[in-house]
């Protein structure tokens, strides 16, 4: 591809061993599991109830309030709801505690029988190949969540290294013509962390996500020359002097960090003018691979490009694929205050299909084993309806946020199959068994990908006990 | 920022929750943490520090959750007194009489309140004492007091120009950091020359720096730049992110953000920087120039400000105005009062409200200018007020459905911001009500009715048009009669009278010239119906048919209707030209607002103007949080420099320009920006500013020295804006191109370019798509060859004079020999196109895109 082999590009360009060992305090510390990570962002808050954490007791309760179920004492204690908050004077939203039924009915599926709602079926019939992380918390109840998702930290805090910036960071590439770390999709909108949520915060610029789109004329803006005779040799003569002289001009300004990432943007950007359209372009892809992604299918086409293109990425050796889906210019289309019921089904057919396909494509080839998929959201949905009285047509068809139990699904990448993990309580509030905070699946992810986040600090730039985050061993294999 | 006080704030706000204290009021605990920092041992950061226990869990009132003796003492001085003042009074007494004083308490860790727990004789207490005592000599940053100017601090031995200086180097002594001295002349006047103008200095005015040997030189070049009307595009462009510049948005005729034409308000922050218009008088002007130049359309451009935060929901538009506003000039987000009463700082959610009734009563009209009569092709977009008694009522939790309508919210100031609110009715004369009758508008409105007599070919046509003219004369006739005896007085009925009659005389005749018209258009569509071979001829003349019949039925229609009403009863209620009498009167509201926002008491406006300048010149600011000053926000690194140079600043008049000059020329600016190992020991972020930071320039300066540097951009200033998809050839600077949601510059965007919502500070990120961007674009390649011919031109065939040249024209520059090697090398290897293509290594340099 390209013209790789170039001197210049080779001394840029060390494999990911080399490269880490030279970053002080980063790995790979340990045997990598997973060489990726494909990192599935839905926008605005999934209900976990109506997922993967399913909850018969909602129904068995629906209407009445969470005082009425013998569950009231536990769930309702403020200290416990207050717990994790970090702040929660600022944070009080009501606890709507008449309870909604499941919006949607839910099955057993394959061996391990894990519950799944209806609104995933193609990701019920990979249930065998998942685990289920039920027991989830976070920090923030409103959509400065999808930032902390990202970050650990919360959003008033400002930017700090995402989880994909840690990964590039920390290994480096594995490719020499694509950024180690793609966002593919509308990341969060400004009210919730925007580029921050695949920022790099300290890391520096050149470890932050680059964004693409699933375009083969157009996959990226600039990408090739404007005059169409200029050839890709004369390119990189061109960029071999230029690096020459940015060197030499940098001899007055040693270890400046923006003129080395500034050279090495170039050399990557050399190599992405003819990587980035191949690896947009769908035509050598059978029909049959197409198929199971749902492209060309209504409802399921523009997902399913990006998580085949997410497969592509990851084949030519990205390290940090970030998808995400929903975005709605504000606080993201999951968002369902009202009327869950048609908006969830909805967007989950979006996802559905292209995710069990991207699962199982990734299987077929034999790739499942060293890529890492992740799929979640900030925070899940209250068990209680939503009450707003503004609107009484549709008092009661939504759910609000909900930080204090929520589920992440997790395939490949030495993560246990057919495997449920952690819970929530009875219905679905708290969570109450093998309970993570949001760094602690960072923890998990870069653990598989043979970094220890302890080992993992710039000089100079203290991190705190709750960045680190601990690994979910009981997930793993 | 510092790692090191955003992980302190972590911690703290951690401890704080952590133990949840039901009714001490968590602002005493924080001002206890702020008294002490870190020097507070983390077992007394808790609620037992001043009660009987540490868990007021159950308590409701504090009978039930005691004072121990430390906490009653604190609770007898009074809640009027700060927590600090407080601390410090009592801090050489013994509340639990164990016979230490309360401060060796609580620096050692036991409780001051209980008399069992005694400081045991600690080692490390006279450090803790000398720690204690200076942090109590620091200089105290209080951002809520007015300005009190502090007076420079003698350091000797260090490089003092002006007194920025002593502030920075008392740091430098402190902290023991040396700072770097003077740049090269090269890279000091290129940095200057972006700084204030945002574009390279030529080659010709690099020599003559270099060679002005006088001491003066970098003034004088200073001053010459301040003169230069780029610094106006340059600085506006700066202040255009912190007011929120942005064109209109919208789909065709429905306009959902901002206003059409409002350049002109772009233009007139341009010009007032140019002329160094003084702060204030902007800040008065972008308010309520409505109300202090009612009559001058210059002026009222300024409230292009209030007409930018146009937004299609009354009520999101009302939250912006007050957010930003907050933010921008006072640098406190007031907007987070909306629901319920600031948590940080002493604002009120009543605070909030308040704020927005100053705004309640304006909205936003366009007016005529001279030499356009359609205001959808160009105008100026104003505020006004359309009611002196628009209410405004507090939101149930911030939610507008919900508003509490017992009680109206009146317009008022932060009261914790100290100063008073003088609202006074402003009179309006008679063209700010009445802005159709203005001379200008009445000539060219004449002018059109006498052109269209002139164009008209026909005898029907003709009589229609001078009917129109004598009816309009009628009607201009009227309305001085109005003016001058109302519309009660006999004459005016008799006036409105005749212009109704006239009108309807002119509609007939119109109605009967339209009939005319329309039978011209049919024969001619039937004769080319005739005619017609091919197909699309044949459609075209069918539309044409069909055309000319529906003119034909709607002139019909309007003959009938013209007819009807010549037999109805004459009336005075004439249709009106449209020519709308405002209120003559305005609220004054958003007058008293302004002059209180630039009261020399206010203490957050110099401030918070003089951090946002700070920045730009430095990279960096003083309070790193630029929009939160309060108590959320992040401490300032240089307290004292900034409340030097906000007082400064108002003491020169609010001058801009002088707070420029003394910036630019204060050592601290001048200064090298490398690097040294010793110093960065210390000072890792550079915060105390050893050596000059390094910035990457702004995508709009990127591309403004892409057209300046090859010679071909275009110095024109100010107009309307320019099709933001014309950017790659366009030669005009970049403010100018359109900047508005969807229609952003995409080149300037990948350059971490400015949002359109908000953009109080811009991010520098290094990316491959800026590399792509810069080594691909159209832009490039054309600048490139203009650039290399021409200096081909100059340099004949000299390969090592090209290469000369085109560093000097692009870096500024001269190459070193090592340079020289590998450019002369290049063009010998590639004779066809070398020169070209070297010029476009050089303006993908990294010092092309890096402000030194």
């Amino acid at each position: 591809m390209g013209m790789t082999g170039m001197a210049l590009s080779a001394m840029l360009f060390k494999d990911g061993v080399a490269r880490a060992a030279e970053v002080p305090g980063s790995g790979p510390h340990h045997e990598p599991q997973a060489k990726s990570c494909i990192w599935i962002f839905l926008i605005g808050g999934l209900s976990h109830l109506e997922s993967f954490d399913p909850k018969p007791e909602l129904n068995k309760y629906a209407g009445k309030s969470i005082e009425d179920t013998p569950y009231t004492d536990t769930i309702l204690n403020k200290d416990r709801i207050n717990k994790i908050l970090l702040d929660p004077s600022k944070q009080k939203r009501e606890v709507y505690k008449q309870i909604m039924p499941l919006q949607t009915g839910y099955q057993r599926y394959g061996q391990s029988g894990i519950e799944v709602s209806d609104w995933f079926p193609n990701i019920g019939t990979c249930a065998d190949d998942v685990s289920i992380a039920r027991g989830m918390w976070t920090i923030d109840n409103n959509h400065g969540a999808q930032l902390t998702y990202h970050t650990g930290r919360k959003i008033t805090e400002g930017a700090f290294p995402t989880i994909g910036s840690w990964v590039s960071y920390g290994l480096g590439t594995q490719n020499r013509n694509l950024p180690e770390y793609v966002v593919l999709g509308n990341p969060s909108a400004d009210c919730c962390g925007a580029a921050w949520t695949h920022g790099a915060s300290y890391l520096g610029p050149q470890y932050a996500g680059v964004r693409m789109k699933v375009d083969p004329k157009n996959p990226l803006s600039f990408v090739s020359p404007a005059d169409e005779k200029f050839t890709l040799r004369q390119q990189r003569e061109n960029f071999n002097l230029l690096g020459k002289l940015n060197r030499l001009a940098g001899i007055e300004y040693p270890n400046d960090p923006k003129l080395e990432a500034r050279i090495k943007s170039y050399e990557l950007a050399f190599e992405m003018q003819t990587a980035v359209p191949e690896v947009m372009d769908f035509k050598t892809e059978s029909k049959s691979t197409t198929g199971l992604y749902g492209i060309g299918e209504s409802g399921t086409d523009r997902f399913g490009q990006k998580c085949l293109a997410a497969r592509r990425l990851v084949e030519r050796g990205v390290r940090f694929v970030q998808l995400f889906h929903g975005y709605s210019g504000s606080a993201g289309a999951w968002d369902s205050h009202l009327n869950i019921k048609k908006l969830h089904s909805k967007l989950a057919q979006q996802v559905d299909k292209p995710v069990a396909g991207l699962i199982k494509d990734l299987r077929q080839r034999g790739m499942l084993d060293d890529t890492l998929v992740v799929l979640g959201s900030e925070f899940g949905r209250t068990p209680g309806a939503e009450d707003r009285p503004d609107t009484p047509k549709v008092a009661g068809t939504g759910r609000d946020h909900h930080p204090h139990g929520f589920n992440v699904l997790m395939a490949g990448g030495g993560v246990k199959k057919g495997f449920v993990y952690g819970a929530t309580d009875e219905l679905g509030f708290h969570a109450v068994e093998n309970r993570h905070y949001v760094t602690d699946l960072h923890a998990t992810v870069l653990h598989q990908m043979g970094l220890d986040t302890r080992r993992m600090e710039i000089p100079g730039r203290k991190r705190l006990e709750m960045d680190f985050g601990d690994v979910m061993h009981g997930i793993l294999t | 920022m510092s790692p090191t006080t955003t992980i302190w704030k972590t911690l703290l706000a951690i401890a704080i929750v952590m133990p949840v204290c039901a009714i001490a009021t968590p602002a005493n605990k924080r001002g206890l943490e702020r008294h002490f920092g870190d020097l507070l041992p983390k077992r007394l950061n808790s609620c037992a520090t001043c009660h009987v226990k540490a868990d007021a869990h159950g308590a409701e009132s504090l009978k039930d959750f005691p004072h121990n003796a430390f906490g009653d003492r604190l609770h007898q001085l009074g809640r009027k007194i700060s927590i600090a003042d407080r601390l410090k009074s009592v801090a050489k007494e013994d509340a639990d009489k164990d016979g230490v004083s309360n401060l060796i308490e609580l620096l050692s860790g036991s409780s001051p309140g209980s008399k069992g727990d005694t400081a045991k004789n600690n080692d490390a207490l006279a450090g803790l004492l000398k720690r204690y005592e200076d942090r109590q000599r620091q200089y105290a940053w209080k951002p809520f007091e007015t300005v009190k100017k502090p007076v420079p601090p003698n350091v000797p031995g260090a490089e003092l120009r002006n007194p920025i200086d002593n502030f920075i180097a008392a740091h430098h002594s402190r902290l023991k950091l040396s700072p770097q001295s003077e740049a090269a002349k090269d890279i000091l006047l290129r940095r200057v020359y972006l700084d204030l103008i945002g574009l390279n200095p030529t080659p010709e005015d690099r020599r003559a720096f270099l060679n002005d040997t006088s001491p003066e030189a970098y003034e004088n070049v200073v001053a010459s730049l301040l003169n230069r009307p780029e610094y106006g595009e340059r600085w506006g462009r700066h202040w255009m992110d912190i007011w929120r510049y942005s064109d209109w948005a919208g789909y065709k005729a429905s306009l959902r953000d901002s206003q059409r034409h409002i350049w002109h308000w772009r233009d007139w922050i341009v010009e007032a920087l140019n002329e160094d218009k003084p702060y204030d008088r902007m800040i008065h002007e972008m308010l309520a120039a409505d109300e202090i130049a009612p009559e001058d359309p210059d002026t009222l451009r300024a409230t292009g400000y209030l007409a930018r935060h146009y937004y299609a929901n009354r009520q999101q538009w009302m939250d912006n105005v007050v957010t930003h506003t907050s933010q921008a000039f006072m640098g406190v987000t007031v907007g987070c009062a909306k629901c319920h009463d600031h948590m940080y700082d002493p604002i009120p959610q009543q605070d909030y409200y308040a704020m927005r009734a100053v705004f309640e009563s304006y909205t936003v009209r366009t007016d005529r200018i001279p030499g356009q009569l359609d205001i959808m092709k160009d105008g100026i977009p104003r505020v006004y007020d359309q009611s002196m008694k628009s209410k405004t009522y507090m939101f149930e939790r911030g939610d507008e459905r919900r508003p509490i309508k017992d009680k109206a919210i009146p317009p008022n100031v932060p009261a914790a911001l100290g100063g008073s609110y003088d609202l006074q009715t402003v009179k309006l004369p008679r063209f700010a009500y009445q802005p159709e009758h203005r001379p200008f508008v009445i000539k060219e409105l004449l002018a059109q009715a006498e052109g269209n007599l002139a164009a008209a070919k026909t005898d029907l046509s003709r009589k229609s048009a001078s009917m129109k003219l004598t009816a309009l004369k009628a009607e201009l006739a009227a309305e001085r009669i109005e003016f001058k005896e109302g519309k009660k007085s006999k004459t005016w009925i008799k006036a409105a009278e005749n212009v109704l009659k006239l009108q309807r005389e002119a509609n007939l005749a119109e109605a009967r010239s339209d009939i005319e018209t329309s039978q011209k258009s049919q024969s001619t569509a039937e004769a080319k119906m005739k005619s017609a071979k091919t197909s699309t001829e044949k459609n075209n003349a069918a539309s044409a048919m069909k055309k000319a019949k529906n003119a034909m039925t709607a002139a019909k229609k309007k003959l009938e209707t013209a007819e009807k009403a010549m037999k109805a009863k004459l009336t005075s209620k004439y249709k009106s030209r449209g020519a709308p009498t405002y209120l003559t009167s305005s609220t004054g509201r958003r007058l008293a607002f302004a002059k209180w926002l630039t009261d020399k008491e206010n203490p957050l406006t110099a401030r918070v103007a003089m951090n946002h300048i700070w920045l730009r010149h430095f990279g960096q600011p003083i309070v790193p949080t630029v929009t939160e000053f309060g108590a959320n926000g992040r401490p300032p690194s240089h307290p004292a420099l900034l409340d030097w140079l906000a007082a400064e600043f108002m003491e020169r008049d609010w001058s801009m320009k002088e707070t420029h000059r003394l910036i630019v020329t204060s050592a601290a600016y001048r200064r090298s920006g490398q690097t040294d190992p010793a110093n960065e020991k210390i000072d890792q972020d550079n915060i105390f500013l050893w050596r000059m930071p390094s910035r990457r320039m702004e995508g709009e300066i990127v591309r403004d020295n892409l057209l300046h540097v090859s010679g071909t951009i275009d110095r024109k200033l100010g107009g309307p804006d320019i099709d933001n998809k014309s950017a790659q050839t366009s030669k005009r600077r970049s403010i100018y191109l359109r900047h508005a949601h969807e229609k952003l510059v995409e080149f300037v965007q990948i350059f971490d370019g400015p949002k359109v919502s908000e953009c109080y500070m811009r991010d520098e990120s290094v990316q491959p798509h800026q590399a792509l961007a810069l080594a691909n674009s159209q832009l490039t390649f054309d600048q490139s060859k203009i650039l290399a011919d021409d200096l081909s031109e100059q340099t004949g065939k000299n390969d090592e004079q090209f290469v000369r040249s085109a560093y000097e024209s692009v870096l500024s520059r001269t190459p070193g020999p090592n340079e020289l090697d590998l450019c002369r090398k290049f063009l010998k290897n590639h004779a066809g196109d070398g020169r070209e293509r070297l010029v476009m290594v050089l303006f993908n340099h990294n010092e092309f895109v890096t402000i030194r």
